[in-house]
């Protein structure tokens, strides 16, 4: 289904969707977007699948500096002693 | 070029305030400057963010290493253009971002091409979404496998706007600085990469089930 197909608001929600996961939108465009979600189930599960999917990209990318590295940065660290005068 | 402005200590002070002196090659005593200690300290406590972003703009692990170590030497060198109570990590991800585009232009690579994408509720629908889905059982139905495949096929252009807003929790205005590009271009990138990323995942994950 296309966004024109959708009801309008229905595709203002869409269009909406990523500023407000992202919490960019101001106050007033909040407000209308939350009075359409409390209205439509089809948007306000959309909208939470979205933020789950955010969720699941940072899991899966969550992977800590490997121990030797972080050990490896701090010799760089302390082997630099210059400025470099930018 | 050396510039025996501080010398450094190859031990941490134990306590602020305090911090140790050392001849110099030209033996004169040059104390380290205490600021150098705190930027260092601050900078070394990133390594996890700065990790994940790496990892995941570059192809292979060995890379990814290769690229923190050299944004850290460069960032420890030029740490005096830190600004103190600015960003560090937005900082410390410029160099990251600038070494990468170097080495990128050394390996002189095509101009990456944006993948096919889908609007923004077309995942939810593949996955069967609908008023009575739950949402927590479609979200579980994505495994991080597929999910790190699609981001490493996403192009450059795309895929680091994503992980720098995503993964290293940078507004769009420092994705932009970053980046040095406009916000509204920060956006644009970033809303397509998303839906790139969601077609991925979806055809992926609908195929699996079928």
């Amino acid at each position: 289904m296309s966004t024109q197909a959708r009801p309008a608001p229905c595709a203002h929600a869409e269009r909406s969707m990523q500023s407000y996961v992202d919490r960019v939108l101001s106050v007033d465009e909040v407000e209308v977007v939350e009075r359409h979600l409390a209205v439509c189930p089809t948007c306000a599960k959309c909208y939470r699948f979205e933020a789950g999917v955010r969720n699941v990209v940072r899991q899966a990318c969550d992977e800590p500096c490997p121990d030797a590295l972080r050990a490896q940065l701090r010799r760089i660290c302390d082997d630099c002693d210059c400025d470099e005068i930018s | 070029m050396p510039c025996p402005v501080a010398t450094k200590a190859t031990t941490r002070p134990a306590a602020a305030g305090w911090y140790p002196r050392q001849v110099a090659d030209d033996g004169v005593d040059a104390p380290i400057d205490p600021a150098r200690l705190v930027f260092d300290e601050q900078a070394l406590a990133l390594a996890d963010d700065v990790w994940r972003v790496a990892r995941r703009l570059t192809r292979d692990y060995q890379a990814a290493e290769d690229l923190v170590q050299e944004a850290y030497a460069r960032a420890f060198r030029s740490w005096r253009s830190y600004e103190q109570g600015t960003n560090l990590r937005a900082w410390l991800l410029r160099i990251l971002h600038n070494l990468a585009i170097d080495n990128a232009r050394k390996k002189q690579r095509a101009p990456e091409q944006l993948g096919l994408e889908a609007d923004d509720y077309y995942l939810y629908e593949r996955l069967g979404g609908d008023p009575v889905a739950d949402v927590d059982l479609l979200v579980e139905r994505l495994s991080p496998g597929p999910v790190l495949d699609a981001l490493g096929n996403l192009a450059l252009p795309f895929r680091e706007v994503v992980v720098l807003v995503d993964l290293g929790d940078l507004s769009y205005q420092e994705a932009a600085n970053v980046l040095d590009i406009p916000v509204g271009t920060v956006m644009s990138r970033l809303h397509r990469g998303r839906r790139v990323l969601k077609k991925a995942l979806a055809d992926h994950t609908a195929e699996g089930a079928a």
